[in-house]
């Protein structure tokens, strides 16, 4: 089949088998490697994308869903303001994720943020319990979102006035 | 800290990233009985564009050597575990080829299979090994009393970040390169070579992000490497292998499961007498490294504590389950978690608290551990033990929780919410046992370039970039150059020197040793011969470390780092979750090259440590089912837990620096488990803990 969607940004037009995965699209049709093949059940989390805004795993949203979608994967969101962010965040918490995860904990970080700049400690352990990885230590991911939530803020308040 | 925009506009890290036009992906087919003689493998009716291989198609030897024991490429007359591989199925379509090897019909004769592993089997006994020390059981005779407890560790995953993987293609007419996240790609060029009956000069071995592997990429990716080769042989097309997660899980190695006995004989006051330790490991369908593993866990096996009449025995059982050895420390976590568990019985039936039983019993500096070795360190010169004890609050808490399980077990009430404390002392031992590194000979080259530009060559694999920057920065302390300057080549097996495996924490003690070994050299001669110098240094066996492999005598290590962990939890009584209010760690592990590293490090290891000690359970290995839930299996599950306080004690410039990155997973599970015994007034003696586990001990003792 084929579907027209909106992938960071840009129409795209695509064939491919309706139950191909969104995860293997994107990396075979795109290259766009960002979002990783984890464990394809939608419970490690590692194949993260925003499906028009929100969270979701492209190892669970096969090609016939994304007719008219929009899809923004990490490759696109890093040239975000929202992403500065969390890049400022993450760096000033010493965060040092490995490759395969970082792409994930990026926009769990930025999804969790657009719906609470204060999350409570309950917030963050229910917004990163999603992502599985040995990499790095919990502390600097949390350290990280709370350094990325004052930036958001700042950045939000400079706007306003 | 390298940027991570920079991390994110890199696209090919990791073999799943690999795509080549005309590369053709690989498939294993697995035997489907734990222990069988095959009769036949028949495949399906195969298109054109696929092709069946079996191990028939092995052009060289069909084997993998690790470090002196065999593991078969392909079964070919024999299954020893349900999963072992038995042939590959080669073609353009992923999909298809899975679809194609439920198809492939094989044909089995049932052979009696072990699934259960029984610490006793003697039939399927490996390895067995033995060392005595004084008179143990005379003085067990002698003993006031006798306290006995068996103690069980569980598998544990790895949870790598990429499934096991490879990619080959040819590079020049006869000549291979092999992608490969191993953890020693010097070990993938020999298995590879040996495979394809090619010399090793024809294979070139490029690593990949092998990210924190715990040693779960020590000798797996070898195997790997090998299915994608003979499959690249066969076709001559680029070839892909990469594992789902779930057959990954499935079929790769895990951490050994254990039974550990302790029988300690104590005086009237409580103090050791007499241990003997009975180790039993399952090394699941191949006892791969198992010698090695045996030999640190009877080293660790009587704990930090001084006893002069030991008898440890170490044997290796083999079972049709997966190959289960090596994760972080080789087998030296359950050596410690079955000591301390069983110290704080020891301190609990002498009628001791633990911190006065540990003050009276453990090592001290100048004293002769059960090697013969003098103790080279202890956790009370340095003020380690008085530091963790009055951080944590330990002596004012243990009787405080003490007198309260004693009210409970008086009113009867063990099920209602109780707090606990416990308390661990470990060390690690760095790098391979004695003559081990000699054996493996690891080398490093440094080269400075004009314009003060410095090259790494290694093939060591940093688990994280802590290593590679506190390798930069000695290069960049010791040539007086500007890090920025600095470059670690990538490693190819074909530009940089053999490194040896990149396991205990040798990154950290051999190999930044060489480094500095290399940039003294080149210090030396550095105004009197003209750029670019190059030095290569290979290491070789200290005159300090003596160490007799077969007696097991000597000091084993060229030095060993300490810690000391204190737990705090409390239990909840309606759901038999354990919470925890504190944890605490104190490390001497000599000089801290970069103590921000070192405290991330040590961090993650506690994560792994609770996470073996209260969660991860693997209980598909051995029910034979196929379907595994991940939920039971959520490494971020203890993720809610108070600021873990940790400090550095013997830190100085004259001290070398000491492995850590395993100290923490050995010192928490047990001062995780003494904690959880504590708080609900049962003799907790297996990990993980979860809280199914903790109702059963309530239960069956009510």
């Amino acid at each position: 089949m084929t579907v027209e969607f909106n992938l960071n940004g840009k129409a795209v037009q695509v064939s491919a088998a309706s139950e191909s995965l969104l995860v293997d699209l994107l990396r075979r049709e795109f290259g766009l490697s960002g979002a990783r093949p984890g464990c394809m059940r939608g419970q490690c989390g590692n194949c993260a994308v925003l499906l028009g805004g929100s969270l979701t795993r492209s190892c669970l949203l096969p090609v016939f869903r994304l007719e008219g979608c929009e899809i923004v994967t990490i490759e696109g969101f890093v040239h975000s303001k929202e992403f500065t962010d969390i890049e400022y965040g993450f760096e000033r918490a010493g965060m040092d994720p490995c490759r395969f995860c970082i792409s994930s904990k990026i926009l769990v970080a930025h999804s969790l943020l657009l719906t609470e700049l204060e999350p409570s400690d309950l917030d963050i352990e229910r917004a990163t319990s999603g992502v599985w990885c040995r990499c790095t230590s919990y502390s600097s991911f949390v350290n990280g979102i709370r350094h990325a939530a004052k930036a958001r803020k700042r950045r939000y308040n400079e706007r306003n006035f | 800290m390298r940027s991570i925009r920079k991390m994110l506009t890199h696209t090919t890290h990791f073999i799943s990233d690999i795509y080549e036009r005309n590369m053709l992906y690989c498939y294993t087919v697995r035997a489907q009985q734990p222990s069988a003689a095959i009769v036949s493998i028949t495949p399906p009716e195969l298109p054109e564009h696929c092709r069946f291989l079996t191990a028939r198609d092995i052009p060289g030897r069909n084997r993998v050597m690790v470090l002196g024991e065999l593991v078969p490429v392909l079964a070919d007359l024999e299954t020893h575990y349900a999963g072992e591989p038995i042939g590959l199925l080669v073609g353009p379509v992923l999909r298809e080829l899975m679809e194609l090897a439920t198809r492939v019909e094989v044909q089995y004769e049932p052979l009696p299979a072990v699934q259960q592993f029984h610490p006793d089997d003697a039939e399927h006994l490996q390895t067995d090994f033995v060392k005595t020390v004084g008179a143990p059981e005379q003085a067990m005779r002698a003993a006031f009393q006798v306290v006995e407890g068996e103690y069980q560790t569980e598998a544990q995953e790895h949870l790598y970040s990429e499934p096991q993987a490879a990619f080959v293609q040819a590079e020049d007419p006869d000549r291979i390169a092999i992608y490969s996240a191993s953890q020693w790609p010097f070990h993938v060029r020999e298995a590879v070579s040996t495979v394809l009956k090619i010399p090793q000069k024809r294979c070139v071995v490029r690593a990949t992000d092998a990210g924190v592997a715990l040693d779960g990429k020590l000798w797996y990716p070898s195997l790997v490497a090998a299915h994608a080769a003979i499959a690249h042989r066969a076709t001559g097309r680029p070839i892909k292998l990469v594992y789902t997660r779930e057959e990954d899980f499935l079929n790769s190695t895990k951490r050994a499961p254990s039974h550990i006995k302790h029988v300690t004989g104590l005086d009237r006051d409580g103090n050791l007498m007499a241990m003997q330790v009975t180790i039993t490991l399952n090394t699941g369908a191949y006892p791969l490294l198992s010698d090695e593993m045996l030999k640190r866990m009877m080293v660790a096996a009587c704990g930090l504590y001084n006893c002069r009449n030991v008898r440890i025995r170490a044997r290796a059982v083999r079972t049709n389950l997966t190959p289960m050895n090596a994760f972080a420390g080789f087998g030296t976590a359950q050596a410690f978690f079955a000591v301390e568990a069983h110290a704080a019985r020891i301190s609990e039936v002498a009628q001791v608290p633990p911190q006065i039983w540990k003050e009276f019993n453990l090592l001290r500096k100048g004293q002769t551990t059960i090697t013969g070795g003098p103790a080279k360190n202890d956790l009370f010169a340095c003020g380690a033990w008085d530091w963790i004890l009055s951080q944590s609050d330990f002596a004012r808490k243990h009787a405080a929780f003490e007198l309260q399980k004693k009210r409970r077990i008086i009113q009867e009430d063990l099920r209602a919410s109780a707090r606990g404390i416990g308390v661990a002392v470990v060390s690690q031992g760095s790098g391979f046992l004695g003559r081990g590194e000699e054996i493996l000979g690891a080398a490093v080259a440094v080269r400075l370039e004009e314009s003060d530009r410095a090259v790494i060559r290694s093939s060591a694999i940093p688990e994280d970039r802590g290593i590679q920057q506190i390798w930069m920065q000695t290069v960049a302390r010791i040539l007086t150059v500007d890090e920025a300057k600095i470059e670690i080549a990538p490693v190819d097996t074909d530009t940089v020197p053999d490194s040896g495996p990149s396991t205990l924490s040798r990154n950290l003690t051999v190999i930044t040793h060489l480094i500095e070994s290399c940039c003294n050299a080149i210090k030396r001669r550095r105004f009197r011969s003209p750029l670019p110098i190059e030095v290569r240094r290979v290491s070789k066996l200290s005159r300090k470390a003596a160490w007799h492999n077969e007696r097991l005598e000597g000091s084993p290590f060229s030095g060993e780092s300490r810690a000391a962990a204190v737990v705090e939890v409390e239990g909840d009584a309606a759901t038999f979750e354990t919470n925890i209010r504190g944890i605490w760690l104190a490390v001497d592990a000599g000089r801290i090259l970069n103590p921000e590293q070192a405290r991330k490090t040590l961090e993650m290891g506690v994560f792994q440590g609770l996470g073996w000690a209260a969660s991860e359970t693997l209980s598909y290995l051995t029910s034979g089912e196929s379907w595994i839930d991940y939920k039971s299996y959520h490494p971020g599950r203890l993720m809610r837990h108070p600021k873990i306080e940790i400090e550095f004690f013997g830190d100085n410039s004259r001290a070398a620096p000491q492995g850590i990155t395993e100290i923490a997973i050995s010192a928490i599970p047990a001062a995780y488990v003494n904690a959880i015994t504590q708080a609900t007034g049962r003799y907790l003696d297996r990990i993980p803990a979860t809280p199914e586990l903790v109702y059963e001990y309530l239960e069956d003792d009510e």
